[in-house]
């Protein structure tokens, strides 16, 4: 189905999104659509055309995205909050041809995309007026979005997600029991939309099911319990920094969440210490769940299951889920192992790079999603860690996020990455890098051993420490490695 | 009447000692880490069937175990393993196996030393296996705490395929540290436990041993990137395998 018809077949009465005071209803937004449509058809564009939309959370993004796909053309999606550089180089990658920004301009961007390839910056230039035209049909496997990859594994990449891809998650999240998603959901949208999770999860999916979104545009915590209860909120997806930063909010009531039916945690790992403070405070139970930009968000969810603390749920209905050996064999239950993944909701290919679509994606439809995990006897899937993040000291594997989650309970760490050196002797070795908590003194390697060795084996202890001011975490909390250097 | 299962044992210990220290050079250290009483798990690297003998003559109390349960078969076997301390534990897996698991719970609660190879197996190219988690399981069971133990030289006392020993050879009974899972008890439902209660001992026994480690199942083919040649313990780069 075409992506912009999930906003159709509601009662036009309805309010899709609300941003601010202004509401917009599924009438509304329809229209919106369809002119925006049009405008781009008739500044010469035709199916297929990359356009970029610049992704903040708004209407006229949600407005820009629906249009893009309605025209068949293929929406880009950009973060704003990306340097100018990298915008830059995303449009040159996939030769856009128009950039919509609705009302966020980056500074210095436009200075150097004003005249190449006739783009048109609307809010700057408008889109013109079009007649109207009838909407043609859409291949399910027509791409309908790219996005770039997060960006924690080497320089992002722009998958290519089908509207096909899409619906299948949107409709199979939708189908689950107690998914609580319909005309009466009311989502408080801060994930943002430039990144799948917030957009086919917390946007598309909401849009299809006929409920409201409350648009937060930026993060915080004071903001987001204020439009929880002004809104009456009934679903919110987040990161753990989200729920870090709630439980630290000074004077927030412990029924803030009362009306609040689910709360879903994604894009990086729900450390269990923080589980269990949320729910003891808040009563009620973050449901973490799983997925990729290659996976159009969902591989697995907690939806409808009884929420297993550690786990990422089980598979998505319609999606296969395989934990795998070194041999490519299925590993046995709880054992650990490379996660593949095969579906509808797995993407078409990284645009433009055949090598690397390859890389991930076998000639049967497996996804190789690069993280390791394990697959308990009755399919609850339990995430360890990013495979090439994996530290093997004498052949042993070490996980960082098993590590990192000792060391940052230091009460002198407030945070830590860990990443593995080459080592002569055993192979890698476990190097940790950290943050000093507020008020503490930095500890040393010996105090950092000690405290670990309480819970760790010994050759998982980090060998070094490296006291730093900042770490390279991402808006997420997924560390970026990398970027510690080798 | 039943005997008690490894009621043979101390005879044939006392029998066995004097002949086995004439034959062979056995130089055993850290016998201290070895609790005197309580329910104690012993967990070996496994190189000959003559393994369990060494750690039977070399524990200071009486070891049970568990074995094959086709070693079972003949009435002899049937009898004769019994006392010296073995149970049978069926490994094709599945129910009888736990039922195996059951009653070695059952004997560590009476405060036994128990003896159980992690690696499930004979090593069939010298490398250490990766360690099945029955261990850890016994031990956040009953609390026993896990003691590695690398075994050097018994290959070459009895090298694959051999059932007659070979005299004079060196061997070494290399006993590590008692691992105390008491610390992990507050993660019991950390789907990870069994297996890192399980990579923290055969990191002790691969130390002990001087084996390299291999993070395949004994028995599994090797992967590709390892070299398959028999291993000459502590003479290899660690190997990486990636699951």
């Amino acid at each position: 189905m075409t992506l912009v018809s999930i906003i159709e077949g509601h009662r036009p009465d309805d309010v899709a999104l609300i941003e601010g005071d202004h509401r917009t209803t599924y009438g509304a937004l329809v229209g919106f659509a369809d002119e925006t449509r049009r405008g781009l058809l008739a500044a010469g564009l035709s199916p297929g055309d990359r356009v970029a939309v610049m992704c903040s959370n708004t209407a006229a993004t949600v407005v820009s995205l629906l249009a893009v796909t309605g025209a068949g053309m293929v929406a880009v999606a950009l973060d704003p909050a990306s340097p100018a550089r990298e915008l830059e180089r995303q449009l040159a990658t996939v030769g856009a041809e128009l950039l919509l920004t609705g009302t966020e301009v980056v500074d210095g961007l436009h200075a150097t995309i004003a005249s190449p390839a006739g783009t048109i910056v609307p809010g700057i230039e408008p889109l013109p007026v079009g007649p109207p035209v009838e909407r043609l049909p859409v291949p399910d496997d027509r791409t309908a979005v790219m996005l770039f990859t997060s960006g924690t594994a080497g320089m992002p990449k722009p998958a290519m997600l089908s509207h096909g891809s899409l619906a299948f998650v949107q409709q199979a999240l939708i189908d689950m029991d107690g998914s609580g998603l319909d005309p009466s959901t009311v989502n408080l949208a801060v994930l943002p939309f430039s990144h799948v999770y917030g957009l086919n999860v917390s946007l598309f999916t909401t849009l299809r099911a006929g409920g409201s979104l409350v648009l937060m545009k930026r993060f915080d915590a004071a903001g987001a319990v204020e439009l929880i209860a002004r809104h009456g909120v009934t679903l919110f997806s987040g990161v753990p920094p989200m729920w870090r930063a709630l439980l630290d909010l000074p004077g927030i009531a412990p029924d803030a969440f009362a009306g609040v039916n689910r709360i879903t945690s994604g894009a990086s790992a729900l450390p269990r210490a923080l589980f269990e403070e949320f729910r003891d405070r808040f009563g009620i139970e973050l449901s973490e769940g799983y997925g990729l930009t290659e996976t159009a968000s969902v591989v697995s969810t907690h939806v409808g299951i009884p929420v297993r603390p550690g786990s990422v749920g089980q598979a998505l209905p319609g999606v296969e889920v395989m934990v795998v050996d070194y041999d490519d064999e299925p590993a046995p239950f709880d054992d650990s192992g490379a996660i593949k993944v095969r579906g509808p909701n797995v993407f078409s290919g990284y645009w433009g790079d055949e090598e690397a679509t390859k890389a991930v994606l076998d000639d049967d439809g497996w996804l190789r999603t690069g993280d390791v995990g394990l697959m308990s006897s009755d399919g609850y899937l339990y995430l360890i860690d990013r495979a090439k993040d994996l530290i093997i000291v004498s052949g042993f594997n070490v996980y960082p996020f098993e590590v990192e989650a000792v060391v940052a309970r230091h009460p002198a760490i407030a945070q830590t990455v860990v990443v593995g050196r080459v080592d002569a002797q055993r192979g890698e070795r476990v190097v940790a890098y950290a943050t000093v908590a507020e008020g503490a003194t930095a500890p040393t390697l010996d105090d950092v051993v000690d405290f670990c060795r309480a819970e760790l084996a010994r050759y998982k202890c980090p060998t070094e420490l490296h006291i730093v001011d900042t770490l390279p975490i991402a808006p997420s909390g997924k560390p970026i490695r990398r970027e510690l250097g080798e | 009447m039943a005997r008690e299962t490894g009621w043979l044992q101390q005879p044939l210990k006392r029998a066995l000692t004097p002949l086995a220290t004439r034959a062979w050079e056995i130089e055993v250290t850290g016998l201290e880490n070895v609790p005197s009483s309580g329910p104690t798990l012993i967990t070996p690297n496994h190189l000959a069937f003559i393994d369990s003998v060494f750690i039977m003559m070399t524990m200071p109390r009486r070891t049970l175990a568990v074995g094959k349960s086709d070693y079972m078969d003949s009435w002899k076997t049937r009898h004769f393993f019994p006392a010296t301390g073995m149970i049978p534990i069926d490994r094709s897996g599945g129910a009888a196996s736990e039922a195996a698991l059951d009653a070695a719970a059952a004997s560590l609660s009476r405060g036994d030393l128990f003896l159980i190879y992690p690696e499930g197996t004979r090593t069939r190219d010298g490398y250490l296996h990766k360690g099945r988690t029955g261990a850890a399981r016994l031990a956040l069971r009953t609390g026993a705490p896990i003691v590695p133990v690398g075994l050097r030289g018994t290959d070459r006392i009895q090298p694959v395929n051999t059932t007659m020993p070979k005299f004079r050879e060196r061997a070494e009974v290399r006993i590590g540290r008692p691992i105390d899972v008491s610390r992990y008890r507050g993660k019991l439902d950390d789907r990870l436990l069994l297996r890192q209660i399980t990579d923290e001992v055969m990191f002790e026994i691969a130390e002990l041993s001087g084996q390299t480690y291999v993070n395949v199942y004994s028995g599994d083919p090797l992967p590709e990137s390892i070299d398959a040649t028999p291993a000459t313990a502590g003479t290899r780069a660690p190997q990486a395998v990636a699951s």
